[in-house]
């Protein structure tokens, strides 16, 4: 190519509005080229709204609602524009990091050396059978943040489920103890034995002072947790549940007036058609468990699988299950004259390695994981009813295959899911945290 | 049909039909506040041979559905590239007329030729490499070596997109 001696810059003919008109037209490829032309279009592109409206364009403004918090201040749009392309794209960067299994501590760890992790936010809290910790993870180190060991007395078996509310941890350990342990902004309050069951739990939700969990013999109870002296735990409700299968969700809602609602969504079989997830609701408040009550299928609507659940998740009224043929499907609670129903909204197939667990997270976004991390996928739920639903976004992560397999291999399996900011948090029962940051 | 007088800036005149004059904002507007049509409306930001290339334009497209005024939010996230293929061969020109013609429908406020106009520009960009876009529009680069390498580094993760 010659250069034309009789061409012309346009930046020092057209008003800012039309090269802003040229600019709009272009993608982020040439808009980095044009950064490099020349000093002028360098500050032209830069200050221009021209990434605002390319974000706009390729992502759209419901996509807005994920970025709400930080709404006030002047946005770098070129940052979030890479961003995003990078969620679309599955472009990240992984860091693997193991927690260690003892830390200041003079005790072994007993033959549950494998612990229990749970994510919050960017924190992770770690438990086994010695102590407790809290992590957080920030770029790409993981902090410890808090530890308390476990006095010898309190504490004889290792962890079998974990629940976090506001400042509340509660633990179910494998021997039946039920532990609560207050988080502070420095560090754990008392570790306090609250109860022993006969049989561990094996799910656990809390809100406010309520627990609500299912036992390994079938029970389920709704307890509240009284932080004055004197008996710690009272039970508002005990409910011998023999058909059910140990895969459950426990889900408390917003309170309705004066009264605690709580959802329990567990699978369920049905002869005629097979597999499908049942909820039932529990209506109570601090004396009793005023009603409860099954939720209703729409026959035309219901969803069935050849195989149970791996792992049933709920968030608001979204009841999201995780299946080992591949697929996750999506339903939605809702009432409709003073009857409750479940709704299928889609199935998600894109997994190849089958589904172990999934998480849908308040930004509207669904990370599902397939055992032994052999595939990640991240789905937009896009508009805000979440019925549409666009293709996944597959996260290689190939290098994990090349692990060599560790001792426990067998038990490697998924124990959390995180998803904060730009983060993908995965936690697994070998101790090791996967990151993938998609802030790069 | 009523006719227009126009004058351009080296003073030659032009007589058009009203409904092709009126493809221009700014005509339209001028003709509603005067009241009165006989009256000649002198351009003297446009030259006879760009007015002429322009009211071509108008004359071809004088029967266009008129959107009126289009919101800016539709512009943005209307991203076709594609221009039709009669536009196409219009806004074949050397750059030095493609640039008066993007110039004078802005200033006539003619949105759609202004719109072909800035995509015929943008597509003169697009796909190039900073050097080629220099050449093209014969911008010197005032960066140093160092600050090019810094901004081509920042930017490397835009160049697959």
């Amino acid at each position: 190519m010659t250069t034309d001696v009789k061409a012309k810059n346009p930046a020092s003919i057209f008003s800012h509005e039309t090269l802003l008109h040229v600019l709009n037209d272009l993608s982020a490829h040439d808009l980095a080229a044009l950064e490099r032309v020349s000093r002028s279009w360098n500050s032209i592109v830069r200050r221009s709204s021209v990434w605002h409206n390319l974000y706009l364009s390729e992502f759209g403004t419901k996509h807005l609602r994920r970025h709400g918090r930080i709404e006030k201040k002047r946005r770098n749009w070129k940052g979030l524009f890479r961003r995003q392309s990078n969620w679309k794209d599955g472009r990240c960067k992984k860091v693997e990091s193991m927690l260690p299994q003892l830390l200041n501590s003079e005790k072994s760890v007993g033959e549950d050396r494998l612990g229990l992790t749970l994510t919050h936010q960017n924190n992770i809290y770690f438990c086994n059978d010695v102590q407790i910790s809290k992590w957080s993870s920030v770029g790409n180190s993981l902090k410890c943040q808090a530890i308390s060991s476990f006095r010898d007395e309190t504490v004889k078996s290792g962890p079998a489920v974990m629940c976090l509310d506001n400042a509340s941890l509660y633990i179910g350990l494998k021997d039946g103890n039920l532990l609560h342990v207050t988080v502070h902004e420095t560090g754990f309050g008392n570790i306090e034995n609250l109860a022993t069951f006969s049989t561990k739990f094996v799910a656990l939700s809390s809100h406010k002072n309520y627990i609500c969990g299912l036992t390994n013999d079938n029970n389920l109870y709704i307890l509240q947790h009284s932080h004055q002296a004197g008996t710690k735990l009272k039970v508002l409700g005990k409910y011998h549940v023999s058909s059910i299968e140990k895969q459950v969700a426990i889900h408390f809602q917003q309170s309705k007036e004066g009264y605690e609602v709580v959802h329990v969504v567990f699978n369920d079989y049905v002869l005629s058609g097979g597999w499908t997830v049942s909820l039932q609701e529990f209506v109570f408040n601090e004396y009793c468990v005023k009603s409860s009550r099954l939720a209703l299928h729409d026959n035309k609507d219901i969803e069935y699988s050849q195989q149970p659940a791996s792992a049933i998740f709920m968030y608001g009224s979204y009841i999201l299950t995780s299946h080992p043929d591949n697929s996750l499907i999506l339903q939605r609670l809702y009432s409709t004259n003073n009857e409750l129903r479940i709704k299928f909204l889609g199935r998600l197939l894109g997994h190849v390695c089958g589904v172990q667990i999934s998480k849908l997270f308040s930004c509207g976004r669904i990370v599902s994981v397939s055992k032994n991390c052999a595939d990640i996928c991240v789905w937009d739920l896009h508009d805000t009813n979440y019925q549409s639903i666009v293709s996944p976004l597959m996260l290689t992560c190939t290098n994990i295959h090349n692990k060599p397999v560790s001792d426990y291999e067998k038990e490697c399996k998924v124990q959390d899911i995180g998803l904060y900011e730009d983060t993908i948090l995965i936690t697994l029962s070998d101790g090791r945290i996967l990151k993938f940051l998609f802030n790069i | 049909m009523s006719k227009i007088k126009l004058i351009s800036s080296d003073n030659e005149e032009f007589v058009v039909d009203q409904l092709i004059a009126e493809r221009s904002m700014l005509i339209k507007n001028m003709l509603e506040d005067v009241g009165e049509i006989n009256v000649p409306i002198p351009l003297p930001n446009v030259s006879s041979n760009v007015l002429r290339k322009v009211l071509e334009w108008c004359e071809h497209h004088k029967n266009d559905l008129y959107s009126g005024t289009e919101e800016e939010s539709d512009i943005r996230l209307k991203k076709s590239t594609d221009i039709d293929e009669w536009d196409r061969k219009f806004m074949a020109v050397d750059q030095e007329m493609l640039f008066e013609i993007v110039l004078a429908s802005n200033y006539l406020d003619i949105k759609p030729l202004l719109d072909t106009g800035c995509k015929t520009v943008a597509n003169m960009i697009r796909g190039k490499s900073p050097e080629d876009i220099r050449k093209t529009f014969n911008i010197p680069n005032d960066f140093t070596p160092e600050e090019e390498e810094q901004i081509r580094k920042e930017n490397e993760w835009a160049e697959d997109r």
